[in-house]
This record gives structure tokens, C-alpha cells and sequence, in this order.
């Protein structure tokens, strides 16, 4: 069992086929929307590039720009495929630069709080407290409402409504970790506070935070799509899934159901399959669920 | 030859422990006997198999563990292989149980009075006068001051040490044949050990019970035991009466564990040590597992020496057993 | 005698324990505990020269490791003051924090001491890098000397600590301690938790390094057996106070204070000759709550010797004998030796 962490912890995830694969659906999904200008046959925001008269068509229909449409068109002429795919890059992007904002801001919140202690502690952990008693969807759709539509609003809401989360966890780890015996060891050599708090109490407050992380990034997306479908994310001109979804609604009782179902069935694929990268991380990380 | 039947008898006992890497060995093929209010130490640092054999003796083995092999037969009564209901009747009241930790055994939302009752209970048809008398008279017994009154306490208003002593009161509600104590003074204070220390010895005497006392210090073992049972790598290498394991160690190793004990050597003396560490319970070598640590190693310890005993029951596991080291 | 090494002058540390929110309210109204303070160690003196080892020892809340901790420059007192060859140890002010490197401390506990994601190597040389006592680029060597001073080969520098077992890490706890190059180096139960020939190995490396390097050591220990091997001097400790303190061999020999008597007589000794004739003779009564200690001498409650001077007089550590001890009845009780 000799090895780095990190090694031993990948040999223990590679055991889990359906994680392994949840996490190649993941990473296939990125790799996709990284490359999507090159993957797929249109650029769904090239409004010059849509017309009218390819709106609504069926998979596998053949439009005058003489490609095949293989998931059909939106109602707007889009080929479905590529809006799909650039709907995940926004999805994605949207989820993961949410996540990772939320996770710094909320961590840093969590762990400095822990450390100053007194009236600062108390104040921000009771704020955290109060919006964890909160819906995150209530709060985010509150401020979409109020801040308006555009990427940097959306990203304020979704950052706004899930900091806590990592607030909470970073607090608790934080506060468990500092009063062990090695942070007291770093402490008396003596090393300065700023080096003892990102040496060793953050690498060793990681492992909850990262669960999190990945549990929220999940729900970053699921709360994107959510508010776009509302019609209070992103502007119509680049639709993420929610707003193809939305798109797509009024025309589903009319047998045109691809505009609608193909959008969330990305949707829904890729967040099951963090979810369940998710999970397997989780019984990694967590001592209590291990033999 | 008519000698009394022992209470206890322990043949080629082995537990495994099935584990992702393999197979581990806690407890190996050991055999030992316990006469009636015996009180024998199994003495072994972590990792030797004695607690394991403490639990396999009563049957409180759970998977991943399984015994694998031996018998154990309390009264002439196997016990290997019989079903956990049988076990636990048994358990309750011939053969009790005394952890490190007391709250192994208590219940910390049941009074004191109420958990003793339910002991009493659950093998005896008695009155709840009967059972508070009773309850009052273990307490006093292991020297709980007022004990009418602190029998409605909680477990938690006790400090450690009145709740070892609780603990020991519910083991000897019934009058148990054996207890086993499982390193029941090892979390407690030096004053704390020595009342509960003396309290014990008295307590197995007047009532005649035998007593496996599980520990890895060899002078609290020395103070109760009347016999002793060195253990290591889940095998006894040395076994036999107190004073002759502790006064002539026959094997190397318990010769080793006697002299690194400071407090013998003269003060900031360089103290005997046993070099390396006990080897993976998963990984043992063949032949005698000491054998790396060993000063007398010759290349005949590479086959597993017998538990050979001398007249005086004396027994040692060694190729080379030491002659009379004092 | 020469200049003592470390200065402990008063040192008072207490804790409060927060009111719980059932308290908090009852005292309100009024009708609730005040504030629960314990003093986990009151009014404590002491020296230690350079080169000794002094030794505290008592039972568990008796105030050692805190007194330890006071000392290691982790906890600042509430009263009193730490100096180190007359610096004092930690700054002063709000937050006070320490400020000498020339104290280390060796933790009981090997596996929750070392950082489990830090490798070996790592953790033994940051400290030195920090302050300046070795160039980052010559780290790697002067990690793997004191790793060779420990008995532990190079290579471990670059693993983690799970993968060694309690004694190794004990030394590598113990490398990470003198890398820093400390004067005085304390010791808080050193080998309380590692196995019986495990501790032989351990208490040897202490030994051999205090006296290779010149060491000045506290020694933290409830096992007096060790304490007995390894200390010049001892201080006994019951509920934050020192009740005896001297060399240990008199100490030992011819105890004074009736704890320290009480104490001696409850360790089992071994008896090789199996006769368990050396009957212990355990201390009557249970160590009362450090939250509300007995008025006068703390061990009034437990001590056959007591009188009622010992239930209002909280006695003071006089000298007694070349020793000092903190009884009334010390004169009288050093005649019955």
C-alpha cells in the first residue's frame, strides 16, 4: 500500500466501475464542450446562420445549409445538437465557475471564522445558519429577479445562493482540525498563523470541502437550468439547456418533443453522473462509512 | 490420577480475520486451561492476539472474523459452533465480561438501578426489591460509597473510575464461573488502577471465581495473576506459573519485555530493548515469528518450535528456551 | 547552582467552561451557575537548570500537561511568567503567541502529532526553513541527518505518516522537535502510548540524544517508573498545584507529602517472584472535580495524615529537608520515614 495519497485514493475509486464510467461521461462532456466549435456542424449563436425555414424539424431532417440535423431543429432553426452541446458549455462553465467561486469564498468565510473566533465567528456562522434555513432556489431566483439577466448576474446568484454550504463545512472541519494535536505541533515550533492555516489546517480541511464541491457543482447547473427555464438567467441569444427546454415546452403537447426531451436528458445525464462521482468520493473521504 | 476437571480448556484455538489483503491471523493455535478461581494474565503488546482471545472464548467474534479452528470448553461444554442465543444466556451469566472502556457495557440513557435490574432480570426471575437489594449489595461489594442513593444515577454522573467499578458490579451479579477483564485498569489513574486492582483480587478470591486478566503491563499481571500466559503474533510463547515466567523467563522474548521495563534498570541506565517491531499479522514469517528481533536466532528457528512444558507446567515455545535467567 | 534555563514564575492558567444555552438562561433569571472556571494550574514556580531533566508527575487533571504547554509557549498564562534563559517565551498583548524557537515540544500522541498529509520530510523541515536555521536547498540533507540521529533511514523523508508504525513515528515527532535546534526539549508522555518494547527503544534514543546534544528537558509523565529513569528532579503534582518537589532519587527514597507517598505505594510493582507479597496500598476516596477542589490542602479529603488545619490552610511549598513540600505536617511526617 505504498504510495501517495493520491494514488491510493484512485486505485480505491478505479474499483467502482459505475463511478469510473460516471466519471468518463464527466470528462467526455467537458472534452466535448471544450472542443465544441470543431464537433459540431453549426454555431447555434450565429443568428445569421438560422433560418426560419429549417424551425422545428424532426431529427434526422436535412436542412438547407445541407447537413443532416440528427436530433432535429428548435424553433428557431437551431441544429438541436449543436445547441445541446453549446448549452453544456454553458451549463458547465456556468456550474463550474459557480462552484469554484462559492467554494472560495465560502471556504475562506468557514475556515477564517473558525480561526478568529469571538463576535466575527458568531455574526458570519449565524448569517450562514440563516440562509442554510433558506431554499437556495429561493434566494437565487430572488436576486435574478433583482440583479437581471446576464452571466455575471446569474454567476452573483448562484454563488450568493450556495456559499454557505462550503461555509458550514470549512467552519466545522476547520474548527475540529485546528485543535488537534499536529496543528498544535505547527503552532509551538512556532510558525506563523497564515502558514499553520494554509499548510496544513486547509490541505486537511480538503476532503469534506471536496464532496461538497462536487455535490454543488452538480446543483449549480441543476439551478442555472432552473432559472433559465423561468427565463431569468441568460439572455435568449445563447441558450443554455434550461432556456432549450423552455423553448421547447409549449411545442411538446404537439408531438414535436425533441426540442424539449433531448436538452434534458444532456441535462440529466450530466448531472447524474457528478452525482455519482460525487458519491464515490464521499465514501472515500468519509471515515465513518469505511470497514 | 483423579485431578479436578479444569472450568476452562482452550485447544488449538485460531481466529481469522478475512480482510482485503489477505487473511490475518489474530489468534493462531493456542491451547491453555484454567482451574476454578484461577486467575490467569494473558500478557501481549497490541497486536498480539489477546484481546481476540478474549473475545473468542465467549463467542463474540463477528465478521469479518470467524473462528476457524480449536475448541473451547467451559465445564466440559463446547462452545465452538454453538448459535448466538445459547451464547448470549451464557454469557450473561457464566461467563461475564470487564472492558478498558466501562461504557462497553453500560447504557448511557438507562440509570444505574434500572440496567442492573434488567441484568438480573434477564436470567433470573426475581422481584424488583429483590433486584434493587441485590443491585445494592454488588455496588457496596466493589466499593461504591452510598450506593442505595447512586443507584438511580446515570452512567455519566460517575467518574471513570466508579464506572469501572459499576461495571465490574453488573459482571458479578450473577456469580459469574470466569470473568474476563480485557485491560480493565488501563484507562484509569495510578491511584484509581490500585483500588480497583486490589478490590478485584479480593473480589475473585472471597467469591472463588476464575478470572482471565488481559494486559500489556506485566507488573500489574505480576500483582493479580496466578498464573501467566505470554502472548505474541496471536501465539502463547511462554506459559506457566506467575512466579516462574516472571522469575525465570524461559523465552527470549519475555525475558526481553522484563528487562525494558524502566523503574527495574538503574536510573538513566541505557534500558534492555527488543530491537524492531512485532512483524504483519498478514506477512507472518514461517517458524517463529520472534525469530527477526531475536538474540539466540539460529537457522533452526526457521521451522515453528513446539510449546513445550516442563513438569512444573512451565512451558515455553522456543527452539533455545533460556535456563533459569533471574 | 547555575542560571536556571527556564523560568515558570506563578504561572496561573485557568479554563472556563461556556455556559451551555440551558445555563446561560437559568443564570439570567438567577438562578443559574456562574461562569465554571477551572484553575488547571495555580501559582506554580519553578526552575530548571541547564542540562537537567525535570520531571512532573500526577494523575490525570493534576495541571502537568498544561503546565507543559504553558512552558512549550502553546498556552499564554492568565498570570505569571515563562522566561528562557530571561527571554520570556511568548509575546504579550491580545493574542499573544510564541516567540522562541529554542523550546520544542515531543507530543503523546504519534499518530494525531503528525500532519497526515504532509510528507515526513516536509513536515520535519519547515520549521527550520522558516527560521532560517537551514537553506531550502539544503534541506533534504539536513532532514536525513536528524533522521539518522532518530535511527530512521533517508528514504523516509519522502513518505507519509501512515505509513510507519507508533514508534516510528515517534521518532520522526522527535526529529521534527530537535531540528529546531531547542535548548530545552519537553516531553508530554513520550511513550505513554507506544507498546512495552517499544518504549525501551524510545526512552534510549531520549536518553542517548539529551545527553549527545546537552539537552535541558521537561518530562511530562503518570508512569513513574519512567519518570524514576529518567529525571534529575520531580515535581508532584495534585489538582494545579505542586505539593513535592526534589531530586529523584531522595523523592523517591524518602517521600515527604503524603500524596506523594499515597502515589508511590499504588504503583504495582512487579514481583518476579510471584509472590505478590508487596500488598498495594491504594489511596482511599476518587481525585474530586478540578471545577470545585477541596478548600485548604486539595488532598485534605483523601489524606489520613490530615488535621483540621489542612481543611481551612491551603499549605505553601516550604523547604523541608533539601526538598520543598507543601504540608503542615511535613516535619513530623519526614520523621516517620
Amino acid at each position: 500500500m505504498a504510495g501517495t495519497p493520491i494514488a491510493d485514493f484512485w486505485a480505491e475509486f478505479r474499483a467502482n466501475r459505475v463511478a469510473v464510467v460516471a466519471l468518463a461521461v464527466v470528462l467526455l462532456t467537458v472534452l466535448a464542450t471544450l472542443a465544441a466549435p470543431i464537433l459540431v456542424p453549426q454555431d447555434p449563436y450565429d443568428l445569421a446562420n438560422l433560418t426560419l425555414r429549417d424551425a422545428r424539424r424532426p431529427p434526422g431532417y436535412v436542412g438547407t445549409a445541407g447537413f443532416t440535423h440528427v436530433l432535429g431543429t428548435d424553433a428557431q432553426g437551431r441544429d438541436l445538437l449543436s445547441a445541446i452541446v453549446y448549452g453544456l458549455r454553458i451549463s458547465l462553465g456556468m456550474g463550474i465557475t459557480a462552484g469554484c467561486i462559492a467554494f472560495a469564498f465560502g471556504a475562506t468565510v468557514g475556515a477564517v471564522s473558525s480561526f478568529v473566533g469571538g463576535r466575527i465567528e458568531t455574526i458570519a456562522m449565524r448569517i450562514v445558519d440563516l440562509q442554510l434555513s433558506f431554499p437556495a432556489i429561493l434566494l437565487a431566483l430572488v436576486l435574478a429577479a433583482v440583479l437581471g439577466q446576464g452571466k455575471t448576474q446569474l454567476l452573483i446568484a448562484l454563488v450568493a445562493a450556495q456559499y454557505a454550504y462550503f461555509a458550514r463545512t470549512a467552519h466545522g472541519a476547520a474548527t475540529a482540525e485546528r485543535h488537534k494535536d499536529y496543528v498544535e505541533a505547527a503552532l509551538s515550533t512556532p510558525l506563523p498563523a497564515r502558514t499553520v492555516i494554509l499548510r496544513h489546517i486547509v490541505p486537511n480541511c480538503l476532503p469534506p470541502l471536496i464532496v461538497v464541491a462536487t455535490v454543488q457543482v452538480a446543483n449549480s447547473i441543476a439551478l442555472e437550468a432552473t432559472l433559465s427555464f423561468l427565463g431569468l438567467g441568460l439572455p435568449p441569444t445563447e441558450p443554455s439547456l434550461g432556456m432549450l427546454i423552455a423553448n421547447g415546452f409549449q411545442y411538446l403537447l404537439s408531438g414535436r418533443y425533441w426540442i424539449s426531451i433531448y436538452p434534458g436528458v444532456a441535462l440529466i445525464v450530466l448531472i447524474v453522473a457528478i452525482n455519482l462521482v460525487g458519491d464515490q468520493v464521499r465514501d472515500q473521504l468519509n471515515p465513518r462509512l469505511r470497514r | 490420577m483423579s485431578a479436578p476437571a479444569p472450568l476452562l480448556e482452550v485447544a488449538d484455538l485460531a481466529t481469522y480475520f478475512d480482510s482485503k489483503r489477505g487473511v490475518l491471523k489474530a489468534v493462531d493455535g493456542i491451547s491453555f486451561t484454567l482451574k476454578r478461581g484461577e486467575v490467569m494474565g494473558l500478557v501481549g503488546e497490541s497486536g498480539s492476539g489477546k484481546s481476540v482471545t478474549g473475545f473468542s472464548v465467549i463467542g463474540l467474534i463477528d465478521p469479518p472474523g470467524r473462528i476457524a479452528a480449536g475448541s473451547v470448553k467451559l465445564d466440559g461444554e463446547e462452545l465452538v459452533g454453538k448459535d448466538a442465543e445459547a451464547l448470549r444466556t451464557l454469557r450473561g451469566r457464566r461467563v461475564a465480561m470487564v472492558f478498558q472502556d466501562p461504557m462497553m457495557t453500560l447504557n448511557p440513557v438507562l440509570s444505574i438501578g434500572t440496567q442492573m435490574r434488567l441484568v438480573l432480570r434477564a436470567h433470573e426471575d426475581v422481584s424488583r426489591a429483590d433486584a434493587r437489594r441485590r443491585s445494592i449489595e454488588a455496588l457496596a461489594r466493589v466499593g461504591i460509597p452510598d450506593a442505595a442513593r447512586r443507584l438511580d444515577d446515570f452512567p455519566h454522573q460517575f467518574s471513570g473510575g466508579m464506572r469501572q467499578r459499576v461495571a465490574i458490579a453488573i459482571a458479578l451479579l450473577h456469580r459469574p464461573a470466569l470473568i474476563i477483564a480485557d485491560e480493565p485498569t488501563t484507562a484509569l489513574d495510578v491511584s484509581i488502577q490500585a483500588q480497583i486492582l486490589a478490590e478485584m483480587r479480593n473480589l475473585v478470591r472471597e467469591s472463588g471465581t476464575a478470572m482471565i486478566w488481559i494486559s500489556h503491563d506485566l507488573a500489574t499481571v505480576s500483582s493479580i495473576a496466578d498464573s501467566i500466559a505470554v502472548m505474541y503474533a496471536g501465539r502463547i510463547v511462554e506459559s506457566g506459573p506467575a512466579h516462574e515466567v516472571l522469575g525465570a523467563p524461559r523465552h527470549p522474548y519475555t525475558k526481553g519485555l522484563l528487562e525494558s521495563i524502566p523503574g527495574e534498570a538503574p536510573p538513566g541506565s541505557v534500558l534492555a530493548q527488543i530491537p524492531g517491531a512485532m512483524p504483519s499479522l498478514l506477512a507472518l514469517p514461517a517458524g517463529c515469528a520472534f525469530r527477526a528481533r531475536c538474540t539466540y536466532a539460529q537457522d533452526a528457528c526457521a521451522a515453528m518450535p513446539a510449546l513445550a512444558a516442563s513438569p512444573q507446567g512451565h512451558a515455553v515455545r522456543c527452539h533455545f528456551p533460556l535456563e533459569g535467567m533471574r | 547552582m547555575s542560571e536556571p534555563l527556564l523560568v515558570l514564575d506563578g504561572v496561573t492558567k485557568r479554563f472556563a467552561r461556556p455556559l451551555n444555552t440551558g445555563e446561560r438562561i437559568a443564570s439570567w433569571i438567577g438562578a443559574g451557575p456562574g461562569p465554571r472556571v477551572v484553575r488547571a494550574v495555580e501559582q506554580v514556580s519553578l526552575t530548571i537548570a541547564p542540562h537537567e531533566t525535570l520531571a512532573l508527575v500526577g494523575e490525570s487533571g493534576c495541571g502537568k500537561s498544561t503546565l507543559g504547554r504553558v512552558a512549550a509557549g502553546i498556552y499564554a498564562p492568565d498570570q505569571g511568567r515563562v522566561t528562557l534563559a530571561g527571554a520570556p517565551v511568548m509575546s504579550t498583548g491580545r493574542r499573544p503567541h510564541k516567540i522562541t524557537t529554542r523550546v520544542q515540544t515531543v507530543f503523546q500522541d504519534p499518530f494525531a502529532s503528525l500532519d497526515p498529509r504532509m510528507r515526513v520530510g516536509t513536515t520535519i523541515a519547515e520549521g527550520p526553513i522558516a527560521h532560517n536555521l537551514v537553506e531550502r536547498a539544503d534541506s533534504t540533507r539536513y532532514v536525513a541527518s536528524w533522521l539518522e540521529r532518530v535511527g530512521l533511514p533517508a528514504d523516509v523523508a519522502t513518505r507519509f505518516p501512515h505509513q510507519f508504525s507508533g514508534g516510528q513515528r515517534q521518532r520522526i515527532a522527535i526529529a521534527r522537535a530537535l531540528a529546531m535546534q531547542p535548548d530545552l526539549l519537553i516531553c508530554d508522555e513520550p511513550v505513554a502510548s507506544l507498546d512495552v518494547s517499544i518504549q525501551a527503544q524510545v526512552l534510549n534514543l531520549l536518553l542517548e540524544l539529551r545527553r549527545d546534544l546537552g539537552l535541558t528537558c521537561l518530562f511530562i509523565s503518570h508512569d513513574l517508573g519512567v519518570v524514576r529513569h529518567v529525571s534529575d528532579r520531580v515535581a508532584i503534582m495534585y489538582l494545579g498545584r505542586v505539593v513535592e518537589l526534589g531530586t529523584t532519587a531522595e523523592t523517591f527514597a524518602r517521600p515527604i507529602h503524603p500524596y506523594t507517598r499515597a502515589l508511590l505505594d499504588s504503583v504495582p510493582r512487579l514481583a518476579r517472584d510471584g509472590a505478590r507479597g508487596r500488598e498495594i496500598k491504594p489511596i482511599a476516596g476518587e481525585l474530586p472535580s478540578p471545577l470545585a477542589p477541596p478548600p485548604g490542602c486539595h488532598f485534605n479529603p483523601r489524606c489520613v495524615h490530615a488535621i483540621d488545619r489542612c481543611r481551612s490552610e491551603a499549605p505553601e511549598l516550604l523547604p523541608v529537608a533539601g526538598r520543598i513540600a507543601a504540608c503542615h505536617r511535613a516535619e513530623e511526617l519526614l520523621a516517620t520515614v
